[in-house]
């Protein structure tokens, strides 16, 4: 039955690959989520993902060593790893911390390139199995979905909204800004790494081109999309940007074009992404009905039930801040 | 044993050499960058595509017979179209955006160019595609008079000394249009303040049509040259120097000129080392060591002025 109903989207006969896709990449996105959604610009959740992919490998191809432990080991060493970057990457902000970030990543391609004995070098290592497919990921990322709901209704997921919105107030109201985003950048690693081992075992294969440049765009394509400030923005955004192509197949080679250009148009009209946007909408439609009973300013209205807005007051939404600034 | 050690010190300088010279092509990729970063603000990843595009758009034109210096031209001619369809497709709308507030506005310049980018390398794949069944293109031989030029023990390939000729002229020509001619003055007024310099009458809009044609056009020039010197060109050439200029910017400092040219001859020199003392395979790695190493002692730059955070 969800075949015939995914059918109606314009899917072919790979559905099941697509949803277990788009479930994967939902469980990546959410590494790279949490950094940005905290008001960091760090790109450097895809080495950890690598990270986890490369643990994940190695102990099972050389060590005959099952997933269970490889998902306990592999976020301990990316929250050391990242423990250990966190110093000089603190001293960075905005356009350095992403350009030292992204240096970061290609680093990590050059030692996995490199470290031939540990690594397999260029060509990587095959043969991780067993498998896992579309249960073992749902729950997954269902799991990873209900941590960041929680944490997005929490003092936390307040927090973490209120420092990318305005990093200053935020101080002001006692707000460890660089505490919290430290510890932003190490729960990155550890969901990044969880992410890196699943997608190890659902492709059954590593090679250092996989955990580079080309992950941190899509990755990075999937954040933006859904938009940072809305728990659900990583779900969204993996599963659009992973059925785009599907929809856009009859576009042939120029499809990648186009995805491209459709991103553009994204980024540049709703740069809260499809969330930022949906809220707003939400906004717009409940201030018209609840119009002449309630007056007031905009950011002070409280805001009716939205369908992607989990209802909360405007003063911690990052559109109706900004807009309460007065930014441009 | 002491024969050995001469011959040991000859690799060394050639290596140094050879570094010094590749360079300078790093000098004018990154030149084209810390200049739209400087004084408009945008981080630029299409930077790296528009070499391609330059390249690919000149071996066309190679084709046709023209000779090396029109080839030369073509390419920044085709650069700076680039630069300028850059700015009117991502970087302008969100110049203009009201959504966009001031603090994010570097971060999504890095994101919709990187839209941009996703784009416009599917575009040029496509393209060189239908002219090249494996995607990969080559200028026609005979393009450029490849040549030695000896000079004691060390032998220099002339489209390396061209490299470095090139990129001293053009960033030496781009500092002192920026230092000494009234446009240069007003796109400083820019770097320092974009509202203020509107208001003193500098026309925003159009100062940055210049500087994304002038990036453009420097990325062009590099496109040319990388695709003669390494003769095969594919929509990828360019990447791999995007991410290097990334570390060249940074070292010598976001929008200085000098800096970019000082911070490419140093990235070259160094590789030219990475080679000779560890190994051409880590030759990848030196670039962001160098990054490293800057932030650790001098974050702003080695031309950076010492206020950093303008984030």
């Amino acid at each position: 039955m969800t075949t015939g109903l995914l059918a109606v989207f314009g899917f072919s006969g790979t559905t099941e690959t697509l949803v277990t896709l788009i479930l994967l990449n939902v469980v990546l996105a959410y590494g790279g989520y949490i950094v940005v959604a905290g008001g960091s610009f760090s790109l450097a959740f895809v080495a950890f993902i690598g990270l986890g992919a490369y643990t994940a490998a190695i102990l099972n191809v050389d060590h005959d060593i099952g997933i269970v432990p490889a998902l306990v080991l592999a976020p301990l060493l990316a929250v050391a790893a990242a423990a250990v970057l966190a110093k000089p990457l603190a001293r960075l902000s905005g356009i350095y911390l992403a350009l030292v970030s992204v240096a970061v990543i290609s680093v990590f391609r050059v030692l996995l390139l490199n470290l031939d004995s540990l690594t397999g070098g260029a060509l990587g290592k095959i043969g991780i199995g067993p498998r896992i497919g579309l249960p073992a990921l749902a729950v997954a990322s269902s799991a990873i979905a209900v941590v960041f709901w929680l944490v997005h209704r929490s003092m936390i997921g307040r927090a973490m909204r209120m420092v990318r919105v305005d990093r200053l107030a935020a101080s002001s109201v006692g707000i460890d800004v660089s505490t919290l985003q430290y510890r932003l950048f190490l729960t990155s690693a550890a969901v990044g790494a969880v992410g890196g081992v699943l997608r190890a075992y659902y492709f059954g294969f590593v090679v250092p081109n996989e955990y580079g440049f080309h992950l941190l765009v899509v990755l990075l394509a999937m954040v933006i999309l859904g938009g940072v400030g809305h728990w659900a923005g990583p779900i969204i955004g993996a599963a659009i940007w992973t059925v785009l192509p599907e929809w856009l197949r009859p576009l042939g080679t120029w499809r990648e074009v186009a995805t491209g250009l459709i991103l553009l148009a994204i980024i540049l009209a709703l740069p809260q992404g499809i969330t930022g946007g949906l809220a707003d909408v939400g906004r717009r439609l409940s201030r018209r009905l609840q119009f002449g009973k309630r007056g007031g300013s905009r950011t002070l209205t409280p805001t009716g039930p939205s369908p992607i807005d989990d209802g909360q007051s405007a003063s911690d939404d990052p559109v109706g801040a900004a807009a309460a600034r007065g930014g441009r | 044993m002491r024969r050995n050690g001469t011959a040991q010190g000859a690799r060394m300088l050639q290596q140094l050499a050879n570094g010094l010279l590749i360079g300078g092509l790093y000098a004018l990729v990154a030149g084209g960058l810390t200049l739209a970063l400087g004084v408009l603000r945008v981080m630029n990843m299409a930077h790296g595509v528009t070499i391609s595009i330059a390249a690919i758009a000149g071996i066309q034109v190679a084709r046709l017979g023209a000779p090396f210096p029109v080839i030369l031209l073509a390419g920044a001619v085709v650069g700076a179209i680039v630069g300028i369809g850059t700015e009117l497709i991502a970087f302008r709308p969100l110049r203009n955006s009201r959504r966009h507030d001031e603090e994010s506005r570097e971060f999504s310049s890095l994101l919709a160019s990187l839209a941009l980018l996703f784009a416009m390398e599917a575009a040029a794949q496509n393209y060189s595609h239908h002219v090249s069944d494996d995607e990969v293109l080559a200028f026609p031989v005979g393009t450029f008079s490849h040549t030695v030029l000896t000079v004691g023990s060390i032998g220099v390939r002339s489209i390396a000394v061209l490299m470095l000729g090139v990129a001293l002229v053009a960033t030496l020509g781009g500092w002192w249009i920026i230092r000494r001619t009234p446009a240069g003055r007003a796109a400083r007024a820019l770097a320092a303040d974009h509202e203020t310099a509107s208001m003193l009458g500098v026309r925003v809009g159009l100062y940055a049509f210049g500087v994304m044609a002038a990036a453009g056009a420097l990325a062009g020039l590099a496109g040319i040259l990388v695709g003669v010197a390494f003769s095969s060109v594919t929509h990828l050439t360019g990447a791999a120097y995007l991410l290097r200029a990334f570390a060249v910017v940074i070292l010598g400092g976001i929008g200085s000129i000098p800096g970019a040219l000082v911070g490419g001859l140093i990235l070259g020199v160094a590789e030219g080392l990475t080679v000779h003392l560890i190994g051409s395979e880590w030759i990848d790695a030196t670039a962001f060591g160098l990054l490293f190493l800057i932030l650790i002692v001098r974050p702003q730059g080695l031309f950076g002025e010492v206020e950093v955070d303008r984030a």
